[in-house]
């Protein structure tokens, strides 16, 4: 089950206690047509808040958050070579948390939703 | 708040609206890029409903609106249209007007949206400043008559290569008018204004009528044609491609025509015009950033230009990504005191006769390089000649 963040993140359980992360349909909607994706190569841990990666679409830039101190395991090739076929279904890194789990402020699926219609 | 005429098609549409100086404008309908491709190999309908429209008549407009404006109205032919400024005292950019002649004693002219208030006051105040004075020019506010249609005259903008001929066809217009020409058409009983302008760098239409009619007028097309809504994200990059000034981004009260590259619709030799002596002033000049394939970046407004000394030599005032030549690219003011000069005195290339080829810009830590151009980039305004900037600039 997705998880979502009120930055617009999503995060889903993938194997061996890593985690995809994505960005929501809503953010992928505002963002409009994202042109590049920009990877943080010089950078190997992350601690929570970190920019994980940069979406850069033809009106605005939006920036990929870690939801916790993490290391990038996989990239999604497929999207960064195809940045216009975002729509915030895929999952772009998958990250591995560097200590335990903290407990995440985190929404469910219609939290989420309740949260983004109340932000307009 | 203010609502464009298609707005219930727009919500229909499920179209992202935004706030654009007051008006809910949308910005995206299925997205930009289809938006984009649409203008640039089929056609699409913009809502330009929010932009100021003015009725100028009487024996004195024509006078009145040269003292007004930059360009030359007087030598213009009946049934064509131009592009002008309307400056300050001080040369500086208070709007860029487009300005439709019907006949010496009828014309029409279009600002935009965001400047409304200001044009208004402006007109107003310079035609009682032209009553009271003693001077000869009192004769151009003898007989003029302002009309402010912006809300019972609305306007579209169809563009792209197959515009006319969807517009022709559907209006019964039988010739394809030629750009920046006009017609006053009726059609079942109604007055239309057909006029081959637009702010796309495409062939393309913009079109005058009440407002009724041109809803249907979309509602009509884009359900028995290949015609589609376009938002404001696409119209600009349509209008960066074709190095159109964004007035608010690009020009504005403090930037003469001249440092925007826009002399050409200043008539100089015109006997007299607001802002006449200020206007040659050059404290920047405009110029285009083309950055290259690799240089994976939007260049957005306010960001500084470097040379290769690591000198700042300007400042972008817009910028996006170019589906067209598949990079980003930019608009920029070179602020630099020894450029303008070079740049002056050469007139010519500027890219070869200052050492200029290569600058860059610093965005997050990143440096990323670009060729300073012509501000332009793409133009295919005629429907035949594709001006691929490399091309041409090269």
């Amino acid at each position: 089950m997705k998880q979502y963040f009120k930055t617009h993140e999503w995060i889903e359980e993938s194997s061996n206690g890593a985690y995809y992360i994505g960005i929501s349909e809503y953010a992928a909607r505002r963002l409009g047509d994202v042109v590049f994706i920009e990877q943080m190569e010089d950078q190997s841990s992350f601690i929570v808040g970190d920019t994980l990666m940069i979406l850069e679409s033809v009106k605005a830039v939006g920036d990929v958050y870690a939801p916790f101190a993490c290391e990038v395991v996989r990239v999604n090739e497929k999207i960064v070579k195809t940045p216009e076929e975002l729509t915030g279904e895929e999952w772009l890194l998958e990250i591995k948390p560097l200590d335990s789990l903290p407990e995440l402020d985190s929404l469910n699926d219609s939290d989420y939703e309740a949260y983004v219609k109340k932000e307009g | 708040m203010s609502f464009p005429i298609l707005h219930e098609f727009n919500l229909e549409k499920k179209a992202n609206i935004v706030d654009f100086h007051g008006w809910q404008m949308p910005v995206s309908y299925e997205g930009i890029r289809e938006e984009y491709k649409a203008t640039r190999e089929k056609a699409s309908v913009f809502d330009v409903s929010h932009m100021g429209r003015w009725f100028f008549s009487g024996k004195s407009a024509m006078a009145f609106l040269d003292y007004l404006t930059t360009n030359d109205l007087s030598s213009l032919k009946d049934g064509k249209a131009l592009y002008t400024t309307l400056l300050n005292e001080d040369g500086g950019i208070i709007d860029d007007l487009v300005i439709y002649k019907f006949n010496p004693e009828r014309f029409l002219l279009i600002n935009n949206a965001g400047n409304h208030d200001i044009v208004t006051d402006w007109f107003k105040v310079q035609h009682t400043k032209l009553e009271l004075s003693e001077s000869p020019l009192k004769a151009n506010s003898q007989d003029v008559q302002m009309q402010d249609t912006t809300s019972e005259l609305a306007q579209i903008a169809i563009q792209g290569p197959l515009a006319k001929d969807l517009v022709n066809e559907y209006l019964g217009l039988k010739e394809k008018l030629s750009y920046f020409s006009f017609r006053e058409i009726s059609f079942n009983n109604e007055t239309y204004i057909v006029s081959a302008t637009g702010y796309t760098g495409e062939a393309g239409y913009e079109i005058y009528a009440k407002p009724n009619l041109l809803i249907k007028l979309v509602k009509d097309l884009c359900s028995h044609s290949e015609l589609v809504p376009a938002g404001l994200g696409a119209r600009d990059v349509l209008r960066l491609e074709a190095g159109y000034c964004l007035h608010g981004n690009d020009i504005d009260d403090l930037t003469t025509p001249y440092e925007a590259g826009l002399d050409w619709i200043v008539k100089i030799t015109k006997e007299n015009f607001i802002g006449k002596s200020n206007c040659t002033r050059q404290k920047k000049i405009l110029r285009g950033l083309l950055f290259s394939v690799s240089e994976k970046i939007i260049p957005r407004a306010g960001t500084k230009v470097y040379d290769e000394e690591e000198r700042e030599i300007g400042v972008i005032t817009s910028g996006t990504f170019s589906f067209i030549l598949g990079r980003a690219i930019a608009l920029v003011y070179l602020t630099d005191p020894a450029i303008i000069k070079s740049i002056i005195s050469n007139k010519t290339d500027i890219t070869t006769k200052i050492n200029l080829k290569k600058v860059s810009i610093k965005v997050r830590k990143d440096i990323f390089s670009a060729s300073i151009v012509e501000p332009w980039f793409y133009r295919n305004i005629r429907g035949k000649e594709i001006q691929d900037l490399e091309a041409i600039q090269k």
